[in-house]
């Protein structure tokens, strides 16, 4: 709750917040048919509100925010703080407004004496065994205590007694705990349990010997666990790596999205002096909700380790030097004059921006090639990527919280996309979601019903012979995911069409309305949905089949293609962001921007394209990624038709549309057509079990370029493998 | 009357006591000071001490520098850093005790060439930045280490 005056003028009114299309989603009101409005005064104005709300919820409708410490709206009320006290007219007691439904005719009086009192009473309480760290507290600037202390306590103190002192946990690398400053409101202990699913924070002790924490020598080792730093009002939780580095008010706050995974979060990057401070959430109800996974959070020091910053060329001995831009982009240049057709061809990696994308396919274009590909395979047998609802999660992530029937196939969400993990799990919770799975048996922090990890499996299922088939059958609005790590595997068109079998039968069996999709593919990578949009092949087949003479490599670090499988003297041209597998077996190297360092389209696996701002300049020589290619084209004689990054949009937008309306889903559809289509395919099923990459917590840590590069990930694998206690921290921590 | 004569015998004795017209004039234009003291000691590049304590304290100890120092010709650019450590003690009345009766304890930071100052010359010193470095390049593979 940061600035409280300005965020009460900013829900005055204003209590949606963008696109949502669930609009209720605190637990306690999920009353769905209440159509009984009731009539409350807030300090006298009159408000029609649903009965069943609170009476915290109601004066937020009005405009007026009441001050709390362990109400949160996307976890259960607890109500122990006690902050929200508001006197009722004629009530005899003040009322905790978190947790008082209202009535008819009732007058909340949030400013009067007996309100005033209480919140000074409340705050004289907590702050008398609250330590005095404020000057050495990282949440000072941005604390819930300090800022309520303010406006609604007492200016004077009358405390002489000793204030106890509370032992530190050690709950893992991420999280620095300092547990004297707890004031125990439970929101670290309700977060973990009900979004992250691990029971691991609880309360010991009653009253003045209270402490929140593992009881035991735990980690609080879950994908989502950074986010109960922001959650905890005070300095208790705080950020590890983040510890001791800037003030909050020190810093400049950039709106951006997160490209380390295929989700697409909406994230706020705070950098002060020119380099990225910490990564913080940013509210988008369709998407991330409030929460962002670790790996965002806490692999931005990535950003700042193995960067390429100076263009760099291989000399005569085989050995990598930095030269300059003219030499470099010469050099491109003329390879790329001696070229035409196939024995041009580029690979695009994972964290690609789509004007990056456009200018690429440009310019091979222009020199009669299209031998472009992604890294991450998509079987083009079929409809392929032609039909765009064939690749994209065609539900949203909102949609799983109106779906009652839920499979996945060889996924393991958790892990590849624990925001939509989260929001699967949220259903589960609330809305009684069933989920069902196929695939490696993993700890999806929900329970679910395990069908097996075979081929058969699915075979049976598609064909109607499986037990499980009952069930699906008699779902209303089933959803069915496939992971895109089983698209990857040679049989990956057979999985696709059985899967796609297995979607249109329970679509017609479910007759829900023409609106709702089932099929669904959940993608591990930020730029694969952009780039196949844009007309790349998924998949370096065709590049093994006619390797080229000149390889483009941008930003492609999975190793698809070496050395090995390219003509002896063919060239190699790499342009990222870190110096990865794809740089080292480069001849020339091109220096390209980060995520936080350019104003990139990304496209994530439903489809939305959403825009990165640039937050940090890029380092050394290196420069935007799509201007280096416009560079290289004006050397080569092939000048593309874009300067500007407006012309370059407007090139995006003639290509394909959707990839400049940003935030917005564009609806894809013909999955009757996608499924005639795949009926056509003729492979078999492999026997080998569907088992997804990322199996434990331990895979979900280094998975890109910049989490590989991050110490804070590499600290935590380390303590995920060895234990907390393994991991060395400097002692001021 | 006797003091009037220790009094010519002294000036006398300063006049004619830097070896000869050119002494006196080398002593008069160089160290602006005729005075004649003890020798206490002559450092290692040239520099002597001198000291006589019927002066008033601050003038009592003094030095005459050499006329050569970190090949740098020093004969009319005379500079008060040229005194190394040791000297400077003594000559600064930290201590009565000249380096000649108390050699100084070697220390790391002592230089084995005392330099005097740098200021202007090209190895002055230039400030650099200690902090740690914001963005650490990616270092290449050698070659032929696969």
């Amino acid at each position: 709750m940061l600035r409280w005056p300005a965020v009460s003028r900013a829900l005055a009114g204003a209590a949606h917040s963008k696109g949502s299309i669930t609009t209720t989603n605190n637990v306690q009101t999920s009353v769905r048919a209440s159509s009984n409005m009731v009539e409350v005064f807030v300090d006298g104005k009159p408000v029609m509100v649903e009965s069943g709300t609170t009476v915290l919820q109601a004066c937020e409708k009005v405009g007026v925010q009441i001050p709390r410490f362990c109400y949160h709206d996307r976890l259960s009320v607890a109500g122990n703080c006690r902050m929200c006290l508001v006197e009722i007219e004629k009530a005899p007691k003040p009322v905790a407004a978190c947790a008082m439904p209202v009535m008819k005719g009732w007058n909340i009086l949030t400013n009067s004496e007996k309100t005033r009192k209480a919140r000074e009473g409340v705050m004289e309480f907590l702050l008398s065994n609250h330590p005095l760290d404020c000057p050495i507290c990282d949440q000072g600037g941005e604390c819930d205590l300090q800022d309520q202390s303010m406006m609604f306590g007492a200016d004077r103190s009358r405390f002489t007694e000793g204030k106890r002192a509370v032992e530190d946990k050690n709950i893992g690398p991420l999280i620095k705990t300092i547990m004297t400053r707890c004031i125990h409101c439970t929101r670290c202990v309700r977060f973990a349990s009900e979004v992250a699913g691990v029971e691991d924070l609880g309360t010991t002790g009653r009253g003045n010997s209270m402490q929140i924490g593992t009881y035991v020598e735990k980690m609080f080792m879950s994908e989502l666990s950074g986010n109960v730093i922001d959650l905890c009002p005070v300095g208790a939780l705080t950020s590890k790596p983040y510890a001791f580095t800037a003030r909050p008010w020190e810093t400049r706050k950039t709106e951006s999205i997160d490209v380390l995974d295929a989700v697409g979060s909406n994230i706020v990057v705070s950098t002060r002096g020119g380099e990225v401070m910490r990564i913080l959430p940013r509210l988008n109800e369709d998407v991330n909700e409030e929460w962002i996974s670790d790996k965002t959070r806490f692999a931005y020091d990535g950003l700042k380790r193995q960067r390429l910053t100076q263009p760099m060329v291989k000399d005569a001995s085989g050995q990598l030097v930095a030269t300059t831009w003219e030499d470099v982009l010469t050099r491109v240049a003329g390879a790329l004059q001696g070229v035409q057709g196939s024995e041009v061809g580029a690979v695009a990696g994972g964290m690609v921006d789509a004007e990056a994308l456009v200018a690429l396919k440009d310019l091979l274009n222009k020199l009669d090639s299209d031998t472009l590909c992604t890294e991450e395979i998509f079987p083009m047998a079929g409809a392929g990527t032609d039909l765009r609802s064939n690749y994209l999660l065609n539900s949203r992530i909102t949609g799983i919280e109106e779906c009652d029937l839920l499979l996945l196939v060889g996924t393991n969400p958790r892990y590849e996309a624990p925001l939509f993990n989260s929001r699967i799990r949220k259903s589960w919770l609330h809305n009684e979601l069933q989920v069902a799975m196929v695939g490696h048996k993993v700890d999806l922090s929900y329970s679910y019903t395990h069908l097996g990890e075979t081929t058969q499996v699915l075979q049976e299922i598609a064909a109607g012979t499986h037990p499980f088939c009952k069930v699906l059958a008699q779902a209303k609005k089933p959803v069915v995911v496939l992971g895109s790590s089983t698209l990857q595997r040679e049989d990956g068109a057979a999985i696709f069409k059985a899967v796609s079998t297995i979607a249109q039968n329970s679509r017609v069996s479910s007759g829900v309305e023409d609106g709702w999709k089932v099929l669904n593919v959940l993608h591990r990578v930020a730029s694969q949905v952009a780039a196949l949009d844009l007309g790349y092949k998924p998949g370096v087949n065709a590049i093994q089949k006619n390797p080229p003479k000149v390889l483009f490599l941008l930003g492609a670090d999975a190793g698809c293609i070496t050395r090995a499988d390219l003509p002896k003297d063919s060239f190699i041209i790499y342009q990222g962001h870190h110096g990865d597998v794809g740089a080292v077996m480069a001849d020339v190297i091109l220096p390209g921007a980060a995520y936080t360092e350019k104003n990139g389209t990304y496209v994530n696996t439903e489809g939305r394209a959403q825009q990165t701002r640039v937050a940090v300049t890029a380092p050394g020589m290196a420069r935007e990624d799509w201007k280096v290619l416009r560079a290289i084209s004006e050397l080569a004689g092939v000048t593309l038709p874009y300067d500007t990054p407006d012309e370059v949009r407007r090139r995006l937008e003639e290509v394909s549309p959707n990839l400049v309306r940003y935030d917005d889903v564009e609806e894809a559809n013909y999955f009757k057509q996608a499924h005639e289509l795949s009926k056509a395919v003729n492979q078999s099923l492999l026997a080998a079990p569907l088992v997804p990459p990322q199996l434990t917590v331990k895979d979900f840590y280094m998975t890109d370029p910049i989490s590989r590069a991050s110490q804070t990930m590499a600290k935590c694998v380390k303590a995920v493998t060895e234990g907390a206690a393994a991991v060395d921290e400097p002692s001021i921590c | 009357m006797a003091e009037y004569g220790n009094i010519v015998r002294r000036a006398v004795g300063q006049l004619t006591g830097h070896g000869g017209v050119k002494g006196f004039l080398l002593q008069l234009f160089r160290v602006n000071d005729i005075k004649t003291g003890a020798l206490v000691g002559i450092d290692k590049y040239g520099n002597k001490y001198y000291e006589d304590n019927r002066y008033f304290f601050g003038r009592h100890r003094w030095v005459t520098y050499t006329t050569e120092m970190n090949g740098k010709n020093t004969l009319w650019e005379v500079d008060g850093s040229m005194v190394p450590a040791e000297w400077h003690r003594w000559l600064h009345c930290m201590t009565d005790d000249p380096p000649t009766t108390h050699p100084p304890e070697p220390k790391k930071f002592l230089a084995k060439v005392h330099q005097f100052n740098n200021s202007g010359t090209l190895n002055c010193y230039v400030p650099y930045s200690t902090t740690r470095k914001k963005i650490h390049e990616w270092v290449p593979p050698k070659a032929g280490e696969k």
